[in-house]
């Protein structure tokens, strides 16, 4: 790539969080105009709580299709593991101690979904879809279809505890891990590889790039994040439940393409996956205060993914 | 090609793993997967149902050829899984064979439907339905009877003479129930919100509209402010609970409809601070729920009694195939959890029913 090209990316890159940003603004601004509780502290931090979920997935995803492929299996994954730390804890392990297990296996259920995708050569979209289902079966399984409640007073604090008394421990979650995956994406080796092999698999393998290495290494960090946001949700709800977040590889893919992530790979960034997420959750949250059924909320979400990825072809199109 | 040989020999190896893990597992989950069936013969367990204990039917013997096959609207949750423990009680008592298979989702119409033709192709003798749909089970419902099945109902309804009776819950009742129990909490006064499930759901719209429509008539005073539908979701009902609470900040009390909503409910008002303080009534008294009962955060929850519907429905389903006289309707009723009765006998048979 040469340095004049470099230098057009990055414009356009900044460009594309600015459209995005200028959305959430112009979204806050109508609903604070059409609810006076919107603006309060509180609700902000509701906020950020509604959206860490949608977030912390969405960086995954965005290292994923960033790399050219794509991860379906995150909302099952959300409840496997949120499942198994329950587990855990209900077979007397320490709260700390299942945690660590629980990313480790968010962690192999990243790499299973890498071999597949890698050493058997599967297309990346059957194979996590096979990984969806297979994991929501096992989550279904595993727990005879029932919630596992968590009798452990302290585990609940890991979502609940409300730093200085009003940030949601979440929202902190969801901050340090974007600036550590946006560490990751823009200032190392395995970041710029893992936009050399999104942009042009075969030339990334001509330079000598691992694009194996590469592959495990998004769909770990995938799996790994997950396993981040079913701990939350289990600790919010002291349980694990094993049909939580159907669905939610939606709304991480949604938040990664509104933040400029492209669906065919070699661009993206976590700073507009994060706006992204904050877009459904500001949407969410004002339509809801605005009391506006969950129906049109659906079809309002509907329509700001289908912008998004017209924004992205048009970008397309004018061959960036 | 000797690749291609290897790769395929692989794959039937993992399926033939993966089928036997299955089959290794089953006995002690008798509802492992979605479409898995579920013979209950008789285990010779007691069942405790004050509703339904005599058995009408005939001598346990001559009714083991009797093939019950019983489809709830989905298998995962407590509530499906005490209607199953009393189902298979029933079928234990009276000594018939029973299948008990629900699709993964309670939206899954196209999973049910199949279950069910797979039931009409095995030769069941009496066929009992959770409709997940009240108009779109009408054409399984037209052909079950084609097939000389007859058909019931529980749980739910369609829209349909066919059924040749129904078990269910009166839920528009079970909401006047929670209504007035959160007016007699309010004492009356102040101003409230509902937050119910699936919105498309007849039974989640009765228990919202007859908890609304009770408190109208009995105490005028309270002020409704909305009633909100989450889609089902635990983690969109949490958000649905928190922006209500944002939106309506001299709120004073909260009804939800189901075991998700009144997760979602309590959750929040603990997570704020305003647990008392806002008052509660919720719906579904599970081994989680009852924790907010004991903790004080919800005052109140309306329970429906699954247990019993399971029981009963196989219970009617055998009186069908013996041709008795049956009633047009059943009501399985409903009972109020509150701090006084949550350890209560009756109480717990409900929270934690006995295991199948």
């Amino acid at each position: 790539m040469s340095r004049s090209s470099l230098l057009k990316n990055m414009s356009n890159n900044t460009k594309q969080t600015m459209t995005v940003v200028i959305a959430l603004l112009v979204l806050m601004v109508v609903f604070s105009i059409a609810s006076p509780y919107f603006l309060q502290t509180n609700n902000l931090m509701t906020i950020g709580l509604q959206t860490s979920i949608t977030c912390i997935t969405g960086y995954g995803l965005t290292f994923v299709l960033i790399a050219g492929a794509v991860d379906l299996s995150v909302g099952s994954c959300i409840a496997f593991t949120g499942v198994m730390c329950a587990l855990l804890i209900q077979a007397g392990l320490s709260p700390s101690l299942a945690v660590v297990m629980t990313l480790l296996i968010g962690g192999l259920v990243g790499f299973l979904n890498a071999v597949m995708v890698t050493k058997m050569r599967m297309p990346p979209f059957i194979a996590t879809l096979g990984a969806l289902m297979a994991l929501r079966g096992l989550a279904l399984a595993i727990t005879e279809a029932k919630p596992v409640f968590i009798d452990v007073p302290n585990f609940k604090l890991l979502a609940q505890y409300r730093l200085f008394g009003v940030i949601p421990l979440p929202v902190i979650y969801m901050l340090a891990l974007g600036l550590l995956a946006s560490f990751l994406l823009r200032k190392t080796v395995i970041g710029r590889n893992v936009f050399a092999v999104g942009s042009n698999e075969e030339a990334a393998r001509l330079s000598g790039i691992s694009v194996f290495k590469i592959q495990i290494f998004v769909y770990v960090f995938s799996g790994v994040m997950a396993s981040v946001a079913g701990i939350i949700l289990a600790s919010r709800v002291t349980s694990g439940q094993p049909a939580i977040a159907s669905g939610y590889e939606a709304n991480a893919i949604a938040a990664a393409v509104i933040g400029g992530t492209s669906m065919r790979g070699g661009h993206g960034s976590i700073i507009g996956t994060i706006f992204g997420a904050l877009i459904l959750g500001v949407l969410m949250n004002g339509l809801n205060l605005m009391n506006i059924s969950q129906n049109w909320q659906m079809f309002a979400t509907g329509i700001v993914v289908i912008f998004a990825v017209y924004i992205d072809k048009l970008r397309s199109m004018q061959g960036v | 090609m000797k690749g291609y040989f290897a790769r395929s020999l692989t794959f039937l190896m993992v399926i033939l793993l993966t089928l036997s893990m299955a089959a290794c597992s089953s006995p002690s989950g008798s509802t492992a997967t979605a479409g898995q069936s579920t013979e209950a013969t008789q285990a010779p367990e007691s069942s405790t149902s004050e509703a339904a204990t005599e058995a009408t039917a005939a001598p346990t013997e001559a009714n083991k050829d009797i093939y019950i096959a019983v489809f709830p609207k989905g298998y995962v949750g407590d509530y499906w899984q005490s209607v199953e423990a009393g189902a298979k009680a029933a079928a234990a008592d009276l000594g018939v064979t029973i299948t008990f298979e629900g699709p993964e989702t309670e939206t899954d119409l196209d999973g049910q439907i199949k279950l069910i033709e797979n039931a009409i192709n095995k030769g069941a003798d009496v066929i009992a339905i959770a409709p997940l749909d009240s108009k779109g089970n009408i054409p399984i419902v037209e052909e079950v009877q084609a097939a000389g099945i007859p058909v019931i109902t529980f749980n739910s309804t369609v829209d349909s003479d066919i059924p040749v009776t129904g078990v269910e819950t009166d839920n528009w009742a079970a909401g006047e129930l929670g209504g007035q129990a959160l007016g007699d909490i309010m004492q009356g006064q102040g101003k409230y919100a509902i937050l119910g499930a699936i919105e498309a759901l007849q039974i989640s719209r009765d228990r919202c509209d007859g908890a609304q429509k009770y408190i109208e008539d009995h105490y005028p005073d309270m002020e409704h402010v909305t009633t909100f539908y989450s889609d089902g979701d635990l983690n969109t009902s949490l958000a649905a609970a928190a922006d209500i609470i944002t939106a309506n900040p001299d709120l004073a009390g909260i009804f939800s409809n189901n075991e998700t909503t009144t997760i979602a409910v309590a959750t929040v008002l603990e997570e704020r601070g305003l647990a008392g303080k806002i008052k509660h009534v919720g719906f579904d008294a599970t081994k989680q729920t009852e924790g907010y009962i004991k903790s004080g955060t919800t005052q109140a929850i309306v329970t429906q009694k699954p247990y019993d519907m399971g029981y009963l429905t196989v219970k009617i389903a055998l009186a069908v195939y013996m041709k008795e006289k049956v009633d047009a309707k059943y009501d399985t009723g409903c009972a109020l959890v509150d701090m006084s009765n949550v350890d209560s006998a009756e109480m717990q048979a409900i929270i934690n029913p006995p295991v199948n």
